[in-house]
């Protein structure tokens, strides 16, 4: 009943000069036929491709980019910059799984200039799964407007990234086995999610702001992060304060630095101060108080930052506070916590996404006659077990 | 409040407060300890206040909301003057019988008064409670008499009666002569001999120097510094005041935790209080000597308990210790001589001045004098706050006052000094409390707490829990520190879930070895203490939970 | 010329050579002056000594009681006799590196000392983090720059280096003078990742909705 187009997918492939080039030209002469899809740029090495490229290309309405290069340790350049193609890819499709693009949509093929039916083959093939996904993003189920967004997220990542790939993500052994054993390791996912994947994810939250505000649930949904997820990111995000905050009542904030002005030494008990009538620390405070007793912001910061007491987004409207002391952990504390983590469903540190609890996790307040106990908006809860923290929290609204 | 400026007008003052306090009015001494008020969240407090004014006693009975009084387990607790029977447990429900039948009808609740949990002997006094029978409680025995917010309380029992003779009647080189006769050893964990860092801090060049109260207590377990800061810190005052004159310094530092407000209220109203009487700021006493002191709170992290690093907070700076080979005693905060001690060390001083150091020797071991607060907390049946002489062995503090262990587990270690510091097994609690015997066996006694384990807790699960702390609460600035500890806590995270591999043992004996000697601080240089004192008595542990893998393995082979 | 001994002057021994010091040296200017080499890693000349990578850590015996210290700030006194070498000393230099190597393994300092100390960049677990936080790019926006545009952030283990976004977007891109101090790359990393995250931040606040 359609009567509408069929889709057809848009392909940009990057082809070295030395190999795949030759060997595509080869396909041409010799009539190899393969769909007219692929729009050919011809690089010198297939080494040279960038992910800033390829994420152009998506940027631009590609539905898929293909990169085709010598045979591996076949390079014609001493640096063997297929090599360097290969951990690109690697990385590049990582990427686009994280931002919930298929990474087939990204392909890597070694053809040499003899083999013009190879690079038809591959063609042949390309194309149809491409077109079984779909164009791109809509194939996946994201609309335009986040396919962009999440798109742009990650090219500002860019030069970052390709640091990270220079420096933690090598791998010293230029074999293809070494590499492909490399890249599909556990370790590899470890490094890649704690230095690239946590960072996306706030670069994304980042954009969402910049675009209007938002609260953690919403972000939650928009990017599919569980809410402690997010809670986590906007902890992070507010320590390298990338997430302007706003004060809320200058006066009052004034009125404690006032109260200490010219004091040497007086840094830590202002913030403290502040804390404690404001219950966290917006990012302009901490620039007033910077400039009001002339100290570094830097210093400020690494203050703040040095450990969790700072609150530097806000908290939730009841805090619970498992104690973490030595007594209170050989009575059970450890099970305590996990209990509450499932209720509340956030972890230490961290908001739920309707501000209702802030969890955290602390020192010994010395009632070790009280162990395990839990305390919610200073009121001391004792001898809790698991069955009971349920009724605990209930009364909390 | 009048302004004292002689020894006889303070005396003056004091029989005064005495008279006007009628010892046979019936009184309620109610435990604001941070135990007892967790337990109730004030409301056994407000129970007795809302009977005492609905039955109209305001003027005839008094209530005493006084310092922790130790026995922390049997919470909330209440004394009742002039009999001075001691009620434990006590809820909001009790208080309108209690108010009836024992302060107006001066008759025994039988319920609500201790008994013995093996053999139902009962005690109707706080000194026949066998948790209290067998300590000697000069530094804490006072708290249940004290309310810490008013400075007459204190006065009453016989209070700044060694500043005045400090200030009048001796000079500094007799008091720092004294303190050195004393032999007092620092009570935050060095053990260091406070006579001798004083004579440093005094000699040290400089006209400007600082003496600090470090009350920080971050040692985990530990909460006797702040039954005494909380409960009466005019004790601290006192002995920070008379060190202060006998270093020469003329500003002092109270350091201590910001998360607990009434422990800093009940602090400035006791400066605000001495200071009224002229007991604290200019011209002390009439003797010329001048004393302020600066009240400064953490930001919550282990390491601002160091001195260095509590030094830098106190300058406004995050809390990185400094590797000490210039003492602090020397060049400290703003590069001036500081003289940093515990508040337990602190409180020490009033008593060694008042009673002499003759007196004061004649209690403890050889090389350690005096007595020590210790907590109790654990697998324990008595937890709480207690005063020993230094020479009881740790067995007679584990069960003659601890009450032994409940559920009628055995005993399988004791730890001592927190994530610092080392157990001992069951066959060493002969061993007494001091700081060189303990030292000596591994286990250093760090500030006091007492941590007592049962037989069904895994050695290698609370030193991995130790160990997780302390990477929380490292500074992270120097590298065997940070890593070191980053590293121990993955191999021994590996063999608690089974995942321990032969040779992990040695490796961490290996990392122990360099955190030990390169760190720049002890935090690190102690961090694997506990880890090292552990395989020294249970190694065999260790060997288990890898073995244990590896017989796994060997099973799934067949 | 005076005869007599500047008061000042003190004599210490190190490997067994006698150095003529002055009071207020480090033992590590000390050798320095004596061309006897102790590795560092945070230690500049135009910064405060830091003491915090430790490889400097050497053995110091006063009075017949050995201790090890950091060169790079234990000041010299009387009769100190310095062993910059030892099988404890080598020891600790060892895992030291290897702790950075599980961080850093490219990073051309560490791997010309790991071969002279024998370390092996797989004995730890590979490190997400390539910072070995030795704070000269810190210390130097600090002490000489006067800036105060990148510092520590966080503590123990999660310790990292930050740059504040309006600072550096103001004062990096004509300065970089820390780029070429850095051991590794991670402080060009770190910049970029502000740039990316921070710089493009515009005028109006990224507000959280509450």
């Amino acid at each position: 009943m359609a009567a509408g187009h069929t889709f057809e997918p848009r392909i940009l492939g990057f082809l070295c000069n030395w190999c795949c080039y030759a060997g595509a030209d080869l396909a041409g002469i010799s009539r190899f036929q393969y769909p007219p899809n692929i729009r050919v740029i011809r690089v010198m090495c297939s080494g040279r491709v960038d992910p800033a490229h390829i994420f152009r290309a998506f940027l631009a309405g590609q539905d898929a980019v293909f990169i085709g290069g010598c045979h591996l340790n076949d390079c014609h350049y001493v640096t063997h910059g297929n090599y360097d193609a290969l951990s690109m890819v690697y990385i590049c499709k990582k990427l686009l799984e994280h931002i919930g693009l298929n990474p087939e949509r990204l392909r890597l093929e070694w053809v040499s200039a003899g083999e013009g039916i190879h690079f038809a083959n591959i063609m042949n093939e390309f194309v149809p799964s491409i077109e079984k996904l779909g164009p791109l993003g809509k194939g996946e189920g994201l609309d335009e407007h986040e396919l962009k967004f999440k798109l742009e997220a990650v090219t500002k990542l860019i030069p970052y990234i390709k640091l990270m790939q220079s420096e933690r993500l090598r791998v010293s052994d230029r074999t293809e086995e070494a590499y492909n054993k490399f890249f599909t390791s556990e370790e590899f996912d470890r490094l890649f999610n704690e230095l690239i994947g946590d960072k996306l994810a706030v670069c994304q939250i980042m954009a969402l702001l910049r675009e209007k505000p938002h609260s953690t649930g919403e972000i939650s949904e928009i990017l599919g992060l569980s809410p402690s997820e997010v809670s986590r990111h906007l902890n992070v995000s507010a320590r390298n304060q990338n997430l302007k905050t706003v004060a809320v009542d200058n006066d009052k904030i004034d009125q404690i630095i006032n109260k200490h002005q010219g004091k040497a030494g007086s840094l830590v008990q202002v913030l403290l101060e502040i804390q404690h009538e404001n219950h966290w620390l917006p990012l302009d405070v901490l620039d007033r108080v910077s400039k009001k007793l002339d100290v570094p912001l830097s210093r400020v910061m690494q203050i703040v930052t040095f450990h969790k007491t700072f609150r530097l987004v806000p908290k939730g409207r009841n805090e619970v506070h498992v104690c973490a002391g030595p007594s209170c952990y050989v009575h059970g504390s450890t099970r305590l916590l996990d209990t509450i983590q499932d209720l509340i469903g956030i972890k230490p540190s961290e908001t739920d996404p309707d501000a209702k609890f802030s969890l955290e996790t602390g020192n010994c307040l010395g009632c070790c006659n009280l162990g395990p106990e839990i305390i919610v908006d200073g009121k001391h809860h004792g001898r809790v077990t698991p069955d009971k923290v349920k009724d605990v929290l209930k009364n909390y609204e | 409040m009048p302004r004292i400026n002689s020894a006889s007008e303070l005396e003056e003052l004091r029989k005064g407060i005495l008279s006007k306090r009628d010892p046979d009015k019936p009184c309620i001494a109610i435990c604001a300890g941070m135990g007892c008020l967790g337990l109730s969240n004030g409301r056994v407090i407000s129970a007795f206040e809302k009977e005492i004014n609905k039955k109209d006693l305001k003027t005839k009975v008094d209530i005493r909301t006084t310092g922790c009084h130790g026995y922390c387990e049997k919470g909330p607790m209440a004394v009742i003057y002039p009999e001075e029977i001691c009620y434990v447990e006590v809820t909001p429900k009790d208080v309108p019988e209690i108010v009836s039948q024992t302060v107006l009808g001066k008759k025994v609740i039988d319920r609500l008064i201790y008994a013995d949990p093996d053999t139902g002997e009962k005690a109707v006094h706080q000194a026949e409670i066998p948790f209290y029978k067998n300590q000697m409680r000069h530094l804490i025995g006072n708290n249940a008499k004290i309310d810490p917010r008013s400075i007459d309380d204190y006065l009453a029992v016989g209070g700044y009666s060694a500043l005045s003779k400090s200030l009048l009647k001796m000079s500094p080189e007799e008091i720092l002569e004294e303190i050195k006769k004393a032999e007092l050893r620092g009570r935050g964990g060095g053990g260091f001999p406070a006579g001798r860092k004083w004579e440093t801090a005094r000699n040290a060049p400089g006209k400007e120097k600082y003496v600090i109260v470090n009350g920080h207590e971050g040692e985990l377990g530990a909460f006797m510094d702040r039954a005494i800061l909380s409960g009466n810190p005019h004790s601290v005052l006192e002995g920070l005041i008379i060190g202060a004159y006998a270093i020469g310094s003329h500003q002092g530092f109270i350091y201590t935790r910001h998360d607990t407000p009434q422990l800093k209220n009940n602090i400035d109203m006791a400066l605000a209080q001495a200071e009224e009487y002229g007991l604290l700021g200019e011209n002390i006493l009439g003797s010329g000597f001048d004393f302020h002191v600066e009240v400064h709170l953490d930001i919550g992290i282990f390491v601002s308990g160091e001195s260095s690093a509590l030094m830098k907070s106190i300058e406004g700076n995050s809390p990185e210790p400094r590797p000490k080979y210039i003492r602090t005693s020397v060049s400290g905060i703003w590069g001036k001589p500081s003289a940093l001690n515990n508040v337990e060390t602190w409180a020490n001083v009033p008593l060694i001045i008042d009673k002499g150091s003759e007196w004061y020797t004649s209690t403890g071991t050889e090389r350690s004098k005096g007595t020590k607060l210790v907590s109790l907390s654990g697998n324990i049946v008595n937890t709480g706050v207690a005063e020993v002489p230094f020479g009881t062995t740790v067995r007679e503090i584990v069960s003659g006052i601890g009450g032994g262990i409940p559920n009628g587990k055995k005993i399988k270690a004791v730890h001592f000094g927190g994530p610092m510091g080392g157990s001992i097994p069951e066959n060493l609690l002969d061993t007494p409390l001091d700081f060189d015997e303990l030292a000596r066996l591994g286990a250093p006694i760090g500030a006091g707490s007492i941590l007592v384990l049962d037989e069904d807790t895994s050695m290698v699960d609370i030193i991995r829990y130790f160990l997780d702390f302390l990477s929380n609460e490292s500074c992270g600035k120097c590298v065997p520190c940070r890593e070191g500890i980053r590293q121990m806590l993955r191999i021994l995270t590996n063999i608690c879930d089974g995942k321990g591999r032969e040779g992990d043992i040695e490796l961490l004996e290996e990392i122990s070895e360099v955190t030990g000697a390169a760190s720049l601080c002890a935090l690190g240089k102690t961090a694997a203490d506990p880890l090292l004192s552990t395989l020294r008595y249970f190694r065999d542990e260790y060997e288990a939970n890898i073995a244990k893998m590896k017989r796994c393995a060997e099973k799934r082979e067949l | 010329m005076s005869k007599h001994k500047k008061t000042s002057e003190i004599i210490i021994q190190i490997d067994g050579k006698e150095v003529k010091t002055a009071e207020g040296m480090t033992v590590l200017e000390a050798a320095q002056s004596a061309d006897i080499f102790i590795p560092t890693l945070c230690h500049h000349e135009k910064l405060e000594p830091y003491g915090a990578c430790r490889i400097c850590t050497v053995e110091a015996e006063v009075r017949g009681w050995t201790k090890f210290v950091a060169a790079c700030l234990y000041p010299v006194e009387q009769d100190l006799v310095v062993r910059t070498r030892s099988e404890k000393v080598d020891k600790i230099r060892k895992m030291i590196l290897e702790f950075l190597l599980a961080h850093a393994p490219y990073s051309p300092q560490l791997q010309d000392l790991a071969q002279e100390y024998g370390a092996d960049q797989d004995s730890f677990e590979k490190e997400s983090s390539f910072c070995i936080l030795c704070g000269l790019c810190v210390r130097y926006c600090a002490e000489v720059k006067k800036k105060n545009a990148v510092g520590f952030v966080d503590c123990g283990a999660r310790r990292e280096i930050r740059f504040i976004p309006e600072i550096s977007a103001k004062e990096c891109h004509s300065c970089k003078e820390c780029f070429p101090l850095c051991p590794t790359s991670f402080l060009q990393a770190a910049f970029v990742l502000t740039e990316s995250l921070a710089f493009l931040r515009d005028s109006s606040p990224t507000a959280l909705k509450k």
